[in-house]
């Protein structure tokens, strides 16, 4: 599809009503259903009164637990999506995900140790140690990957694919050596966990999120020429070096920012902008906004069924991104050559 | 035009281009030929700044390029490659708007301007039927004409060719060097082109420069540089060397059995 700015309204429009709309049907989801007009009543009152106070029981579940678990998945959602688009184009790959970079295994490192050391019960430990250990972790892929001041996409990626096997390997030796009672905690972690998610999760993620994204929405167009070929983006004008490094920057840190607060969630960043490229094209001007909006109401309405399907049970949100996602890739696979 | 002063070049080992220097007129039509690995790429990545040489200094209407940007650049030469693979679906008109790339700012979106200008380039290379087809779809020879066509939106002055016919049959040979000699006589684009093929150089080309081991070892009108003598003492091959009988250029041909080892 040829972008024109109308388009990018007419899609930001749609794709922005629709996300509210998953977001407001999904609020009345969980254990306990609730009406769509109790959920308008209390989303009203908080809105005006700031806060849910003594209200009725219902309010409490809508505006403590339901809602900043919703705005969780959607900041998520979105930033996993935004990352995936930008490291496919990045790395001419339409199968590169947000974590090729080394991002899952160096915050689960990170993660686990602070499981591990009993960090993880201080409000900021578990956030910040998987944080860094993503940021560490990208920083040595990329110096290992970098050849002089060129980055070589080849040289990257295989460089990460032997950190990450490596912190994979230090990880399995956490884990064996971890306590019984912190495993359940791990391995929720390890396949994407919102049970904890909070308002405190959502301004700690946020920020990041939103301001990455934001940032790297400005390259988008130049990704388009360095998709179509790293040599012919210099000669149409785009300083290929520079506008890669800032973009596997951004990148890398909307992924941590995201992993930082609720675990490692797949299939989302590898999916979703697969899923707008079928139907909108190539262009990185309409496709990141797009992918951005479209994967956050897709990980809400995955986190939604992972807390409602076998309620009051809850599965891992990374169990439900895999159930969607493998059998989209394998119809991908078996109806056009991707 | 564009000036070569004094180039040298090495990636890592030997030196790949030597002292190499000519310069091009406003309006030729170049051919750059000369034996493997004798650095007639390297000297067109040079042209376009893809690379900076080590020693001296490449001129493009009397101004540095290490002293541009590479915008700047980009609005003064455009470049065509050998075709070139794309890992995501994107249609020929798309590919053919990214040559306005170097003319918008930051997140613009083309205008009605734009897709005239593209238009206008897909119609000249006859390309314009296939606008909204995927371009990975797409035949050899129609890539490489909506590549010319990417190269004619971005509006330069000049046009540098990598190899154009490499993997083309010589029906699509034939109609690309037209082309390119139709954009340098009406549309007054200067072209310079690497060329494989000796016989298509000496056929269409005004000028030619023969390389040899990364200096210049002939340059001149096709009959001045594609002689016997020449092309036996560069290509280290014995050729019998006359003249297309319709046209005059120069004609090389091959003497099987008889290259000195």
């Amino acid at each position: 599809m040829i972008a024109t700015l109308r388009k990018f309204l007419a899609v930001n429009v749609i794709l922005l009503f629709a996300l509210l709309l998953i977001m407001l049907i999904c609020l009345s989801f969980g254990t306990v259903r609730i009406g769509l007009s109790d959920v308008f009543r209390a989303l009203v009152s908080g809105l005006r009164d700031g806060d849910p106070g003594g209200g009725q029981g219902y309010f409490t579940i809508i505006l403590s637990i339901r809602l900043p678990r919703i705005l969780l998945a959607a900041v998520v959602g979105g930033a996993l999506s935004v990352a995936g688009s930008i490291f496919q184009a990045l790395l001419r790959n339409p199968l590169a995900d947000p974590y090729i970079l080394g991002v899952s295994s160096g915050s689960a490192v990170g993660a686990v140790l602070a499981m591990m050391l009993g960090l993880a019960a201080t409000s900021l430990g578990l956030p910040l140690a998987s944080f860094l250990g993503a940021i560490g972790t990208v920083l040595i892929v990329f110096n290992v990957g970098r050849m002089g001041r060129r980055v070589h996409t080849n040289t990257l990626l295989l460089a990460g694919v032997i950190i990450n096997a490596f912190f994979g390997a230090v990880l399995m030796f956490l884990i064996s050596i971890s306590k019984t009672e912190a495993l359940h905690s791990i391995i929720f972690w390890l396949m994407g966990d919102f049970s904890f998610a909070d308002y405190r999760g959502l301004t700690l993620a946020s920020p990041y999120v939103l301001t990455g994204a934001l940032l790297a929405y400005f390259l988008a167009r130049r990704l388009n020429l360095i998709v179509a070929g790293e040599d012919e983006a210099s000669q149409l004008g785009v300083d290929v070096e520079r506008v890669k490094k800032y973009a596997y920057a951004l990148a890398s840190l909307i992924t941590a920012a995201a992993v930082s607060v609720c675990g490692l969630i797949g299939f989302v960043g590898l999916m979703i902008p697969h899923m707008i490229r079928l139907i909108l094209g190539s262009d990185h001007r309409l496709l990141i906004p797009a992918a951005a909006l479209w994967g956050a109401g897709f990980l809400v309405i995955c986190d939604t069924l992972a807390r409602s399907i076998l309620a009051p049970m809850e599965l891992p949100v990374g169990v439900v991104t895999a159930a969607f996602g493998a059998p989209f890739f394998i119809y991908l696979l078996k109806t056009r050559s991707m | 035009m564009i000036q070569a002063e004094d180039l040298s070049f090495r990636y890592d080992g030997d030196w790949v281009l030597r002292d190499l220097a000519f310069s091009v007129q406003k309006g030729d039509f170049l051919g750059i030929v000369g034996p493997n690995g004798t650095g007639k790429t390297t000297l067109l990545k040079l042209l376009y700044r893809l690379m900076t040489p080590q020693r001296g200094r490449v001129l493009i209407e009397g101004k540095d390029l290490t002293q541009m940007t590479r915008k700047e650049i980009s609005k003064k030469i455009a470049v065509v490659s050998q075709e070139t693979q794309i890992n995501f679906p994107f249609v020929s008109l798309e590919i053919v708007l990214m040559g306005r790339s170097p003319h918008l700012k930051g997140l613009q979106f083309e205008r009605k301007g734009d897709f005239e200008i593209a238009r206008k380039a897909m119609e000249l290379t006859d390309t314009f039927h296939v606008a909204h087809r995927s371009f990975n779809e797409l035949s050899g020879g129609e890539k490489q004409m909506v590549f010319i066509a990417r190269a004619l939106a971005q509006e330069t002055d000049l046009i540098l060719f990598d190899e154009p016919t490499a993997n083309l049959d010589i029906r699509h040979q034939v109609i690309f060097y037209d082309l390119m000699t139709t954009l340098n006589i009406e549309n007054g684009i200067t072209v310079i082109t690497v060329s494989h093929d000796i016989n298509l150089a000496s056929e269409f080309c005004k000028n030619i420069v023969l390389l040899n081991q990364g200096r210049v070892f002939a340059l001149g009108k096709p009959d001045e540089v594609i002689t016997k003598a020449n092309i036996e003492a560069v290509y280290q091959t014995p050729v019998l060397v006359d003249q297309n009988p319709e046209t005059s250029a120069p004609r090389v041909t091959l003497l099987r059995g008889k290259t000195t080892p």
